[in-house]
């Protein structure tokens, strides 16, 4: 494949940018952005919905029609677009807090309608924007501002929670494989129907710094460690946890893991 | 300042220090309070950050002054400054002989942006040993180096106050920075600055007990004292230090602090515990507070007492995060669906906060309902040196909960009994005799749900007593400024150190003003109404673009054509010298 040059689907006149040095939602972005160019889709004609918070900040950026929403609601603003404006390609960037939190309800009415939406949550454990409080990410025992001691709640699994729900494309991928992150990407925007992809992230400023995980880079590398290796990266994988405490988490599955046909909500056509 | 022989006496500095987010701004501003603290000068310490994570340009503005001030001055005496922008954003506000600390390693200084008399001390930072620290820590040492000979403050006690301060640090650390603090009086001495030698001295006083305190931190401590053992809150900024400062504290008292979904939780997560017996609170701001809207209506029919803050920012929607404003007094006062009985305290620095937090946890418990405390970015967040708050003399009031003889001697018990004071017995959850039904439905005195048209006004206007039951005990305004005054001015929250200084300032200038800050909004109190009845002209000082706190005075029978609304709504503190000028220019051209 050619090396695609983002830079024409950047305001680049925006710059820079609010995100932290080492935070890797920016490698999110740009494999975004090449899955859009490659998949030819007009830019006139691609709306990206976001809500509140480091992530969806991303969208300032991104030199299509860009909506930056309220915290948790972009689901629900998307739904109202693509409605109206069928022919329209809509996508949503939402973080962990804002999309599995606040937003939670409305993520999860979404994808039971398999409502033609992309929808990208950007899983660093953490809320940055408001200070390195807890998100329902974080795992359990993971130091966070609003638990010192520790977290004492589990975390969610989005990937079960949008299998269960009804989204008809559910994957997750990691921004420490960039070209794997553009395959997923092309492959849920070709979706029709309700494509979700969570892509874990990092956020070195609060949680690395809070867990002692290094900075940028070193997070990467403990995205990258996984149980297994396999042929294709694409298929289910298992990223192992990377949080150093006795008993670690089971880690998260990686690849594309569930995709079937169903229906697409129009909000027009019954049975 | 004052000039005593060649050396001109500080007794109120205001200093900035700015850069980039990570320049360590704000260590810069710590070394020097640690030095103004010692010598007994009063501290008012803010920030101004960009609404973003991390980074941009950051600054700590702090004063230092003999006598206690509530705001930052307007004038800026010493700026450290570690990039052009904190040169462009500080200079214009520059004393006419202030002094620029800035690191030239990038070119030299804007003078244009400076006042003609300013003295630039111009620092090749970049240039000087780096070694394998971090330039960063480094630069703070230095600069506090230079700005501790420009203070006339001795070489030793400059190393002492770094050493205490970095003793945390690794020891070889401690000793860089140490090594850079002493590079900083060598590239004085190389300016002709030696020790001794400064143009200006710090004046002393006798320092009393003191605290540096935020806001927030003042109210959630005030919560904990008064009984408050339950805290849900969702991260906002600015109210999200509630949150983490209850996080910790909370447990060591049996308390629960948690972290909710959103905001719709925290206030129903609160609403459940307050309903089984424990003080409970939420704290958020207007985004949030808009949310919340369903269960504040919820706590006003169901009368379930529960303390709401508002720490607020600039709106409408999500608006200007970081930044201060005064505009969800309309949302506070008249948000939620339906009519019922509120109570609305605004706090106006950290003691308000801390004794507002008290008496706002009690009156929840009296009066069975919602009581706010509101707040604004610069009083949640900007620290001050107040005294030791008086915690021995704080009161648990335990309103009318009834005990299990109460219940034995009564009954019969009806949650929502009709009573003279509106106040009905409350039977928390697991007292034996005292099951009920708790609703938001209209419902009758047994809590079944009714419309029947006489029991609906019989309710209405028992909730609505209550009102009248607590409002003797309202918290009463603080006046200052000349009592009896024909002109006054009136403002809440942070407008409280900036309205005192200013009417000094008027006065000084020939319009004496009395001064008021309500520290009960609502209901609005009579001695309010006096205030502005008495007085030919009030000026209303307001973070906002629609003067909503004139609106609310003349919505219960103030003379609207005696206010006279001061507006800013550019997310910027006014500044004392900047409100008495605006005022002394409207006198003028009337």
């Amino acid at each position: 494949m050619t090396l695609v040059d983002i830079r024409p689907h950047l305001r680049e006149w925006a710059m820079p940018h609010v995100l932290c040095a080492g935070c890797a939602h920016g490698i999110v972005g740009r494999a975004f952005l090449v899955a859009v160019d490659r998949a030819g889709i007009d830019p006139d004609q691609m709306v990206v919905v976001a809500g509140i918070g480091c992530s969806s900040r991303l969208v300032g950026y991104l030199d299509f029609c860009t909506l930056h929403a309220t915290h948790g609601r972009a689901p629900t603003f998307a739904t109202g677009i693509k409605l109206a404006r069928p022919e329209l390609t809509v996508a949503v960037f939402s973080g962990d807090g804002d999309g599995l939190a606040i937003g939670g309800n409305h993520l999860i009415h979404a994808a039971r309608r398999n409502i033609d939406l992309t929808v990208v949550l950007f899983n660093n454990e953490i809320y940055g924007m408001t200070g390195g409080q807890v998100a329902p990410t974080t795992q359990r025992g993971a130091v966070a501002s609003t638990t010192p001691r520790g977290n004492t709640e589990p975390a969610f699994d989005s990937v079960k929670l949008m299998v269960g729900a009804g989204a008809s494309f559910v994957a997750r991928a990691s921004a420490s494989e960039p070209f794997t992150l553009e395959r997923i990407f092309a492959e849920a925007l070709a979706h029709r129907g309700f494509a979700f992809v969570e892509v874990l992230s990092n956020c070195p400023t609060y949680f690395g710094r809070y867990n002692r995980l290094g900075d940028g880079p070193e997070m990467l590398v403990w995205l990258t460690r996984q149980d297994s290796r396999v042929a294709d990266p694409l298929a289910a994988k298992r990223v192992v946890s990377h949080l150093p405490v006795p008993e670690p988490p089971p880690g998260l599955e990686l690849g594309i893991l569930h995709r079937e046909e169903r229906p697409v909500f129009d909000g027009r056509t019954p049975g | 300042m004052t000039a005593t022989g060649t050396k001109r006496v500080l007794t109120d500095l205001d200093v900035m220090v700015a850069g980039q987010g990570g320049d360590g701004s704000l260590t810069v501003a710590n070394l020097l309070g640690i030095l103004l603290g010692r010598r007994g000068f009063h501290l008012y310490v803010a920030r101004d950050v960009a609404s973003r994570i991390k980074g941009g340009h950051a600054a700590a503005l702090m004063r230092g002054s003999l006598v206690p001030r509530g705001s930052l001055g307007d004038r800026i005496d010493l700026l450290v400054a570690f990039d052009a922008e904190a040169v462009e954003k500080g200079g214009p506000r520059l004393s006419d002989d202030g002094v620029v600390i800035f690191d030239a390693s990038d070119g030299p200084a804007d003078r244009t942006r400076l006042p003609a008399g300013a003295r630039v001390f111009e620092i090749p930072f970049a240039r000087m040993a780096v070694r394998d620290l971090r330039r960063d820590l480094f630069k703070n040492s230095l600069a506090f180096g230079v700005a501790a000979r420009m203070l006339g403050v001795g070489d030793a006690e400059a190393e002492e106050v770094l050493a205490r301060r970095f003793s945390h640090l690794r020891p070889e650390v401690a000793a860089a920075n140490l090594e850079a603090l002493r590079e900083g009086f060598a590239y004085a001495d190389s300016q002709g600055l030696g020790e001794g030698a400064s143009p200006w001295r710090l004046d002393s006083a006798q320092a009393d007990d003191r605290i540096l305190i935020s806001g927030n931190e003042a109210l959630a401590f005030g919560f904990l004292v008064a009984g408050g053992r339950f805290y849900a809150g969702y991260p906002i900024t600015p109210a999200s230090e509630i949150l983490s400062w209850l996080e910790r504290q909370l447990p060591r008292f049996g308390g629960v602090a948690l972290q909710a979904e959103d905001e719709l939780a925290a206030i129903n997560l609160a609403i459940g515990a307050a309903l089984a017996g424990v003080r409970a609170m939420t704290a958020t701001s207007g985004p949030g507070l808009a949310l919340m809207q369903e269960g504040i209506s919820q706590l006003g029919s169901a009368e379930i007492p529960v303390v709401v803050v508002d720490c607020q920012r600039s709106g409408p929607s999500t608006g200007m995060p970081t930044k201060p404003e005064q505009s969800d007094i309309g949302m506070v006062v008249h948000g939620g669906n339906g009519d019922f009985p509120r109570i609305v305290l605004a706090p106006g620095d950290p003691t308000d906060c801390f004794e507002l937090a008290v008496e706002a946890t009690n009156l929840a418990y009296l009066f069975q309902g919602p009581v706010f405390l509101l707040l604004d970015q610069a009083v949640s967040q900007d620290s001050v040196t107040v005294p030791p708050f008086d915690v021995d003399g704080v009161e648990i009031e335990g309103g009318k909960v009834v005990s299990v003889a109460d219940l034995a001697a009564q009954g019969e018990y009806r949650r929502y009994a009709i009573t003279d004071d509106g106040i009905s017995p409350w039977a928390v959850p697991g007292t034996p005799g005292g099951m009920n039904l708790v609703t938001g439905n209209e419902r009758n005195e047994w809590g079944q749900v009714s419309t029947e048209p006489a029991n609906r006004v019989a309710m209405m206007d028992k909730r609505m007593r209550k009102l009248d039951t607590v409002r003797p005990r309202l918290p009463g305004g603080r006046r200052f400024g000349t009592d009896d005054a024909p002109l006054g001015i009136l403002g809440i929250g942070m407008q409280l150190g900036v309205m005192t200084e200013a009417a000094e300032l008027l006065a000084a200038a020939g319009v004496p003003v009395a001064g008021l800050q309500p520290r009960t909004l609502w209901p609005v109190l009579d001695e309010t109404v006096e205030f502005v009845e008495r007085r030919k002209r009030v000026y209303v000082v307001e973070h906002n673009a629609e003067a909503q706190l004139t609106h609310l005075l003349a919505s219960v029978g103030v003379p609207r054509d005696r206010l006279v609304p001061v507006l800013r709504y550019d997310g910027v503190p006014f500044r004392p010298g900047e409100l008495a000028g605006r005022i002394l220019e409207e006198e003028v051209g009337r």
